[in-house]
């Protein structure tokens, strides 16, 4: 089956014509001999039959007197019909009356039928029939037909109609197959149409179908269809052009837009830059500030022992009392004095110098640094400093840096206690060492930081101050935990604030 | 299929068969005597002849004695068509006339000219199983024919008496005709 599915449908065509035809041809054949068959022996039969009939009506008067030469008399003339090869007439007791063998005839019935009845044996039939006189059964009378020559003629009639019914066959396929080319003609043009159009993707293939049947309708609809792709793939083609348009458009656009956001980043970064700078310039400039009012600080006490000793050199004049020796010793008093202010200059200047490598150093030399700056502002304030530090404590960075957070951070605690407290106040410093890292506490009595600020004092310009930059916790914060990998908390303790500044040592 | 229920019609015959059973066995065999033979073919006999139509017996007359003996009684009241056979022994000098069928035995030989005369248009059939019967007048007379029974029948005398026997029985018989020298 699957073999004949796979068969092109013109084959497949022939092959259904052959095998309808075929079948039907031989079921007629096999119907006209069988009816031919029965025919012939339902013929046979009657005709011998009719035979018995008559030798038997002949042959009673001959069994009712038992005459057996007029019995043979009668059946021999059954000599003239060649077709009755053997017959018999036995009495009621069933022997032999009388028989008749046709000349060169031998075969003989091996049974025999009930009266009335026949027998076929092989080419033979045998025929039994009563012999009745007067509604008086006087004996039986058998015939036996040769159906031979019949069955040549049979056979013979059957050839004929072999032969017949393979003429009309071959004529009939003959037939079949120029009719059917009017079914795979139109196909193959269809298929051949088809193959053009899928091995060659030649869309403007017509497949020249011209009939108005089902072919036609679909070699009709093939063609529409074939001529709505060309035109589907033009539009296409149309649209994959304009979209590549589109395409290179909408490139060029982004690629614009990206220029221009680089141009606004690079602004950005630009300005971001210049606002960083700014800021380390407000920075800086805060820090002049503070070294400014620091060192006024550290000079008022020399400047008015400077102003005394001047003072006293006039007074000593006025008096008389100017000699050598007071000259000299006050000039060296005030060289004395002069040269502390300038190491006090040297001092700032070296603090706000920034370093340029990283270093080992000892916190609480950084601390002492801090401590001296503002050592004459914190007097001035009436602030007390407790120092509490271990010994050896290192930290490895830039060192003036953390001096300048420590700094902001005691500036800070001093800015807050002066404005909370008019006396009293109080800054302790911890210094320790935890787990192999340097820590600093520096920790105030000014009540501490509002709660909803203290999330907020490490932003960039955040401040709370009324001249303030917003910029030294942030600076200290960048400093610590970028530049030195460390950490800076604050919270607050019962009656101020807490700042702890961990580094690795 | 016709010829098969012919069967059906056959069976009734079969309730016969024992005579003609006997009849057809006679010449073979030592059972049946000349006689009985006699009487069986009378009866057959009588079956071929063409008989006015008629609701009274068939009768059957012996005349000269009963050379048949029992044989008689194995026929009588046996059916001929339509018609029962009935068997009477006629006396010499007794009218013949109300008989269908007249057995002369040899020792009536010397009545057979009156009964032939008799029978003439009598519609009445003629027998005998003398030599020369037939050739005398009588329609059918037995006579012996290599140990077999055989019969002759005078087809001048049977279409004189007015009657008409079948062919098929003519072609069984011996067919004679009347003595020249009468």
């Amino acid at each position: 089956m699957r073999l004949f599915e796979n068969l092109p449908i013109k084959r497949k065509l022939m092959l259904i014509g052959l095998v309808t035809n075929g079948v039907a041809v031989i079921l007629l054949s096999i119907t006209l001999a069988v009816g031919e068959w029965a025919g012939y022996r339902s013929r046979a039969v009657t005709a011998l039959a009719v035979h018995a009939g008559v030798i038997a009506d002949n042959a009673a008067p001959a069994l009712v007197f038992s005459d057996e030469k007029a019995a043979r008399e009668v059946l021999a003339r059954l000599g003239i019909e060649t077709s009755i090869v053997y017959a018999s007439l036995r009495n009621n007791a069933g022997a032999i009356v009388t028989q008749f063998q046709q000349p060169g005839r031998r075969k003989l019935p091996p049974a025999l039928p009930a009266p009335d009845e026949y027998l076929f044996f092989g080419d033979q039939l045998v025929y039994a029939k009563n012999v009745v006189n007067a509604g008086e059964k006087v004996g039986t009378l058998y015939l036996q037909a040769d159906l031979q020559e019949g069955y040549w003629e049979l056979l013979r009639k059957l050839a004929l109609i072999a032969a017949a019914m393979a003429v009309s066959l071959s004529l009939a396929i003959m037939l079949f197959n120029r009719f059917q080319k009017t079914i795979s003609g139109p196909i193959q043009s269809l298929v051949e149409a088809m193959q053009r159009v899928t091995l060659q993707n030649d869309y403007s293939v017509q497949a020249a179908v011209c009939s108005q049947d089902e072919f036609g309708v679909l070699a009709q609809g093939f063609n529409t269809m074939l001529k709505a792709i060309r035109e589907r793939e033009a539009a296409l083609a149309a649209y994959q052009a304009g979209l590549e348009d589109a395409v290179r458009q909408r490139t060029e656009e982004l690629r614009l837009l990206n220029e221009s956001l680089e141009l606004r980043v690079q602004d950005e970064v630009a300005k971001n830059r210049d606002k960083d700078h700014m800021l380390i310039q407000q920075s800086r400039l805060a820090a002049i500030g503070e070294m400014i009012g620091n060192i006024a600080h550290q000079w008022r006490q020399p400047i008015n022992a400077l102003t005394l000793l001047l003072s006293n050199i006039k007074d000593a004049y006025a008096f008389n009392e100017l000699d050598q020796d007071y000259l000299d010793k006050s000039v060296r008093t005030g060289q004395t004095i002069i040269q502390r202010m300038s190491t006090t200059i040297d001092d700032f200047r070296n603090f706000f110098k920034p370093n340029k490598e990283k270093a080992r150093f000892s916190v609480n030399e950084a601390v002492a640094d801090a401590l001296s700056i503002l050592e004459a502002a914190l007097k001035n304030a009436n602030i007390t400093v407790a120092l509490e530090a271990e010994e050896g404590v290192a930290a490895y960075g830039y060192r003036n840096e953390y001096s300048q957070v420590l700094l902001n951070l005691l500036t800070n605690a001093k800015e807050a206690i002066q404005q909370q407290k008019s006396g009293g106040g109080v800054i302790h410093i911890t210094v320790l060492d935890r787990d192999g890292q340097a820590e600093v506490i520096v920790e105030d009595n000014a009540g501490g930081i509002p709660p909803d600020i203290l999330p907020k004092i490490f932003d960039p310009y955040f401040t709370t101050k009324d001249k303030g930059t917003g910029i030294g916790l942030y600076m200290s914060k960048m400093i610590i935990e970028h530049s030195m990998d460390g950490s800076i908390a604050a919270c607050n303790i019962e009656g101020g604030s807490r700042f702890s500044v961990v580094t690795p040592s | 299929m016709a010829l098969l229920s012919v069967r059906g019609a056959a069976i009734p015959v079969r309730l016969l068969c024992a005579c003609v059973l006997l009849l057809t066995l006679a010449p073979a065999h030592a059972g049946p005597s000349e006689y009985d033979l006699k009487a069986a073919f009378i009866y057959q006999i009588a079956k071929f002849v063409a008989w006015p139509p008629s609701n009274a017996p068939l009768r059957l007359c012996v005349l000269g004695g009963n050379p048949f003996g029992a044989a008689l009684e194995d026929i009588r009241g046996k059916p001929v068509n339509e018609q029962k056979l009935e068997v009477v022994q006629l006396n010499a000098g007794a009218d013949p006339r109300e008989c269908n069928l007249l057995f002369v035995a040899a020792p009536a030989e010397r009545h057979l000219e009156r009964i032939v005369a008799i029978s003439r248009g009598a519609g009445m059939l003629t027998l005998g199983d003398t030599e020369g019967f037939a050739r005398r007048g009588a329609m059918v007379n037995f006579f012996l024919e290599n140990g077999k029974l055989r019969f002759e029948i005078n087809l001048e005398a049977v279409r004189q008496g007015g009657l008409k026997i079948s062919s098929k029985l003519l072609a069984l018989a011996r067919i004679v005709e009347f003595q020249q020298d009468r």
